[in-house]
């Protein structure tokens, strides 16, 4: 190094020695500069400190030696060039070294990737000197050196290093814009490096080895970066080779993962994030190393900022197109594009993800169907929202002139029953209200509820092919708040309309299950919940009766008071009758009554029409029809002017009901509802109860008991609808007997509960045949020994004395 | 119905009031313009204004019985603007900046643009009450009068350019030879409704002229057609009672006349003799047609029904293809967008209803 003039203390701003040197040099560099470089990449195990000085001493030599010692080169006259004869075979050898020297720094190359930061740090010094001082005489090596700086600026674990090659690439940009003539050797190299090495990296990813792929991948990115910033982009790309061989490259590496995607479905609403989450569970790429997926998406952002991002998502919407192969990651590729920039292509590309034969996808196995293609559905239907979210982010507020379009697709996937299509949606509906500026996604859904309700009609017309337009309607109704209601209401009363028309029997099960949803939602909105009032007895209501009657005695003797009436039997049915007479005559009276709120005369509305569905054949229908009503009155029951008429209307079909003996489910959802509307309307119904209800109930617990006789041990009779029907009838009786004071005339189905004393029932029904006794005895003792000891004188087989020997004792207790 | 209609590009729907009339309110006056050239001219000095510092989108306009005026950009499909311009309004128009509004009680009103975005009455021309719809033909405004008169006004200057009669018996001494018997205008019942035709001349191989046509139907059935060019009465002929729209192909020189009745009848002109008669009929499912529109690239036939149907028949085969059915009451209007609507990319076109529902469309291309 010493007489090379290349240790560290020599003075390298000494041209003239450095020149005489170099002259006296230039024969042993072949020699010496291969020495070195063998020296350096030989074997990891000397110490780095070998390495980082055979480095350092290589770029010296070289720099010296073959550095452009005329840095002000003019271009030849023809006179001079003819004598200048021994000039040209210096740039004959030139090339010739630089030719040599490219081999050693390929070799070089290798130490990028060197375990010490020390000999990485060197590396990247060393190439700058080089690149400062011989990049235009040796434009192959210099290129050689740009791969390895390129690949040194993504060193992370090395910050300095990183550093140094990025300065290092900005001066090489600078120079190349600045000098486009002299440096054409050293680009023409690059292009063809950059070839060679798009040709060289699918096979990188066809090996194992993640170091290797993530140092290509950078090189990939960097040659992108470098070609964008100094604007050669466009000239490499137009070459149409180059261009689809980096696609396919691009695409090469992103390819996903698409397997071990749950294809279950999962019903459960989650909220929603205001705050978009980034995580991406769907996007997982067959590498499966964040940062060759790091790089890849950059690598796809300078491809954004450049002009041809058009022709390359062109490319790729024709790969999106017609190669089925590789369709997410052509997805993948344009979402990254689109992320950067607003780019007008976004239109299209959108226009593409969101087309039915792109966007109905299939989604659940079998016609042919296999998991496999539900996976991959999965994967690119989460793709095609991720890339919605990504350009409505780039498109900011512009994005709004898309929204009739794209809210209503987004939010039928966001409703989706697969989790993770559920939370792209979700992702994607965010990041939307994120763009345009709303503060909340129900702000999103309110403001934008016209577009949404017009899809919703639509679709609703059209229910067999879109199935999902209710899970929408309901995704919508959980999310959004009362401010909606306009436009619900609007697509409400719309299926009202629609559904009077005479094709109705079809769609009637969707239009229940719309309105189930909006009743549901109305119960989430205005806070309704189940109260149900602590059981007062019979005594303590007869000593409250006691106090309020000696209280009306005290007034009643006051003299002017004439409004006895009032207090005058709690019960009368005549009341009953004449409640409903002004019910259904619904004359207004002196005073009018303001109209109730807007839901819910809606409200009443729906409970009506879902009342002809009732007596429907279909089983689904009552089904449905009697869970509507169930809920629905529950919201009415601070209306009572509205309720009570319901409460009529529903009676006569419901009744019937509880005849349907062949389908338990029906008869115990009847009674659920029976029960309820006990609770809401007490005695309004108890004589239309006892007479009409009651006998059918004590029959049917009779013809269930031979049933359910001897099935309990080892029978699967527990899991059966009878069985449940028993138990909720067994179990609600008691209540049902308190709300609407039925008192004594309880009697009708006793028949049949008893029948459940037998210990040859399933235990559980014979609990709560226990039960209903016991609470009958709490609630009035007297009525409840009565009935026990009834009970027991004419005790019908053996198999009762277990449960009757129980109760007995309850009664004498007291 | 076997097939369900299809859908409606969208559907504006809220409290319009009962609709009469729309009208597409579009960046570029028709082309095919004959003082194309003034019209650029006139253009510029808009440009001035302050309307030319926003982009000019696409508008749709309405306006029905309460008198407002209700603008829908067609971009974002949201009710922009409106603007209560008279009383129960039967026919909107634009023309330039300018919105044209013609009431029920007669009387044409034109609104210019003033500075704060808010359109100020201008001019107002004087016209028959009733349920005619006055009718824009490039810059020429077409008027119904009393006693079977028509009026053209021109839209630039506001001035009356001509009047079109039915000479009666004894006002005039030479009776139309059209007329076989002499009729009395004052039994022809009101004027129900007015249509511009072309009736093409060609004057050399390559260049082709047009003479303009005006046709006129009234209560009881007869309908007159003017030669606009000439001024002169070129033909007549009987139809069903009660007309309320009419509608004439140019190219193929027929037309289809809609009224209360059962029926849409459609009639032949023949251009060398200059007579006008019935030829077929087409049968409606339910009575009534509010109006019918032959589309310019005379596909379709659109008929919209008091049932509150739109009927779409093929032009050329007069085969019903498809029944929309968005509106629950009388469709009242239906109107073709002269350009292409960018957020749609095609040509629309848009109906209203008596239900206030209007919906924009796009089929059968």
């Amino acid at each position: 190094m010493k007489c090379a003039k290349i240790d560290d203390t020599s003075d390298f701003d000494d041209v003239v020695l450095l020149s005489q040197v170099s002259d006296i040099l230039i024969d042993f560099l072949p020699g010496i500069a291969a020495r070195l470089v063998v020296i350096a990449v030989d074997d990891q195990k000397c110490g780095h400190r070998i390495v980082t000085g055979c480095v350092k001493a290589w770029a010296r030599f070289v720099s010296l030696l073959l550095r452009n010692y005329d840095p002000v080169e003019e271009p030849p006259k023809l006179e001079e060039l003819l004598v200048a004869n021994h000039e040209i075979s210096n740039k004959k050898s030139n090339e010739i070294h630089d030719e040599k020297l490219a081999l050693c720094a390929d070799l070089l190359m290798g130490l990028t990737a060197h375990e010490h930061a020390t000999v990485r740090h060197q590396l990247a010094m060393s190439s700058k000197l080089l690149i400062d001082t011989v990049f235009l005489t040796l434009p192959a090596t210099s290129s050689k050196i740009i791969e390895i700086l390129i690949v040194l600026n993504q060193d992370t674990e090395h910050k300095e290093t990183a550093e140094i090659a990025s300065a290092a690439l900005a001066d090489v940009t600078n120079k190349l814009i600045e000098d486009t003539f002299r440096t054409r050797t050293f680009v023409d190299n690059l292009h063809q490096l950059f070839h060679r090495h798009l040709t060289h990296l699918p096979n990188v990813f066809n090996g194992l080895n993640t170091r290797d792929q993530l140092t290509d991948v950078s090189l990939l990115t960097g040659y992108l970066q470098l070609f964008a910033q100094s604007s050669q982009l466009k000239s490499v790309l137009f070459n149409s080779t180059n261009l689809y061989k980096l696609i396919g490259c691009l695409l090469y590496v992103a390819e996903v993962d698409k397997s071990d995607v749950s294809g279950l479905e999962e019903h459960k609403l989650h909220d929603w994030k205001d705050v978009p989450d980034c995580a991406t569970p769907w996007k997982r790429l067959k590498c499966n190393n964040i940062r060759i997926q790091e790089q890849l998406e950059s690598a796809a952002h300078h491809l954004a900022q450049s002009m041809i991002a058009d022709i390359v998502l062109d490319y790729l919407l024709d790969v999106y197109h017609h190669d089925v192969e590789r369709k997410a990651e052509a997805t993948l590729l344009m979402n990254e594009i689109l992320s950067v920039a607003r780019l007008d292509k976004a239109k299209d590309v959108m226009d593409a993800y969101l087309d039915p034969h792109n966007w109905q996808l299939t989604l659940s196995v079998g016609n042919g169907t296999s998991l496999k293609d539900v996976q991959i559905n999965i994967i690119q239907l989460c793709l095609q929202l991720e890339g919605i979210g990504k350009i409505a982010l780039a498109y900011k507020e512009e994005f709004q002139l898309f929204l009739l379009r794209v809210l209503y697709a987004v939010l039928e996937r966001a409703g989706s029953a697969h989790p993770l299509l559920q939370s792209a949606g979700l992702v994607c509906t965010a990041n939307i209200s994120m763009a345009c500026g709303y503060t909340s996604v129900t702000d999103l859904i309110n403001r934008n509820a016209d577009y949404f309700a017009y899809n919703v009609t639509n679709k609703l017309r059209r229910r067999a092919e879109n199935a999902s337009v209710l899970s929408v309607l309901t995704v919508v109704m959980r999310h959004s708040n009362m401010e909606v209601l306009p436009s619900i209401a609007d697509i409400i009363e719309g299926v009202l309309l629609q559904s009077c028309d005479k094709f109705q029997d079809e769609n009637a099960a969707a239009y229940l299950q719309v309105f189930a949803a909006f009743i549901k939602s109305l119960h989430a909105w205005l806070n309704v919940c189940v109260v149900i009032a602590p059981v007062i007895t019979k005594r303590e209501q007869e000593e409250k009766q006691e106090v309020v009657r000696r209280l009306q005695w005290e007034e009643l003797n006051k003299p002017v008071d004439l409004s006895d009436d009032i207090m005058e039997g709690t019960a009368d049915d005549e009341i009953v009758m004449e409640e409903e007479l002004n019910d259904d005559n619904n004359q207004p009276e002196e005073f009018v009554k303001p109209p109730p709120p807007k839901h819910i005369q809606l409200l009443v509305k729906i409970l009506e029409r879902s009342l002809h569905f009732l007596p429907a054949k279909n089983t689904n229908c009552k089904i449905f029809v009697l869970e509507i009503l169930t809920s629905g009155v529950e919201v009415l029951k601070d209306y009572e002017d509205e309720l009570l008429p319901i409460v009529h209307k529903v009676w006569s079909p419901l009744v019937n009901r509880f005849r349907d003996f062949d389908s338990p489910l029906v008869v115990n959802l009847s009674f659920i509802l029976l029960s309820t509307l006990g609770r809401l309307s007490k005695d309004f119904i108890r004589m239309r109860t006892v007479k009409e209800v009651l006998p059918s109930i004590n029959q049917l617990l009779i013809e269930q008991s031979k049933e359910s006789y001897l099935k309990d041990r080892g029978s699967a009779y527990r899991y059966t609808q009878a069985y449940k029907m028993q138990m909720s009838i067994l179990t609600g009786s008691a209540r049902l007997a308190y709300d609407l004071e039925l008192d004594e005339k309880i009697d009708i189905i006793l028949p049949g509960i008893e029948e459940y004393l037998c210990s040859k029932q399933p235990v559980p029904l014979q609990e709560a045949a226990m039960n209903f006794y016991r609470h009958l005895h709490h609630f009035d003792p007297d009525y409840g020994t009565t009935i026990i000891r009834n009970l027991n004188e004419r005790r019908k087989h053996d198999d009762w004395n277990r449960n009757l020997n129980i109760l007995l004792s309850i009664t004498q207790v007291h | 119905m076997a097939v369900l209609p299809p859908d409606p590009l969208f559907r504006f729907k809220s409290d319009y009031g009962h609709l009469h009339t729309l009208c597409f309110m579009e960046p570029e006056c028709d082309a095919e313009d004959k003082d194309e050239i003034d019209s650029k001219l006139q253009k510029l000095s808009v440009i001035d204004g302050a309307v030319a510092e926003q982009p000019k989108k696409t508008l749709l306009l309405a306006a029905g019985e309460n008198g407002m005026v209700y603008f829908f950009d067609l971009e974002s499909n949201r009710l922009i603007y409106k603007q209560g311009m008279g009383v129960s309004i039967q026919a909107v128009h634009t023309y330039q900046e300018a919105v044209i509004i013609q009431e029920k009680q007669g009387l044409v009103s034109i609104f210019k643009r003033s500075s704060d975005l808010t359109y100020e009455k201008t001019t107002t021309l004087p016209c028959a009450s009733g349920f005619c719809k006055t009718l824009r033909s490039n810059h020429k405004l077409i008027i119904p009068q009393e006693n079977a008169a028509v009026d053209i006004y021109d839209l630039k200057t506001h001035s009356q350019l001509q009047r079109l009669q039915i000479q009666s018996s004894h006002g005039c001494k030479d009776i139309p030879t059209c007329l076989h018997d002499a009729i009395n205008p004052q039994q022809l019942g009101q004027l129900m409704c007015l249509e511009v035709g072309m009736l093409f001349t060609r004057t050399s191989q390559l260049h082709q002229d047009y003479e303009e046509l005006i046709f006129a139907g009234f209560e009881t059935g007869d309908v007159f057609l003017w030669n606009l060019t000439s001024g002169v009465l070129v033909a007549h002929a009987k139809f069903n009672e009660c007309i309320i729209s009419i509608t004439y192909d140019s190219i193929a020189g027929k037309g289809v006349v809609g009224g209360a009745g059962g029926v849409l009848q459609v009639f032949g002109v023949e251009r060398s003799t200059m007579t006008m008669k019935p030829l077929c009929e087409l049968t409606l499912t339910n009575e009534g047609c509010q109006v019918v529109r032959v589309r310019k690239d005379r596909k379709i036939l659109v008929c919209g029904g008091f049932d509150g149907r739109t009927r779409i028949y093929s032009w050329k085969t007069l085969r019903l293809l498809a029944a929309l059915t968005e509106n629950h009451a009388c469709v009242t209007d239906i109107q073709f967008s002269e350009q292409v609507v960018p957020q749609w990319g095609s040509q629309i076109m848009a109906v209203s209803g008596a239900d206030g529902i209007i919906t924009i469309w796009n089929l059968y291309k």
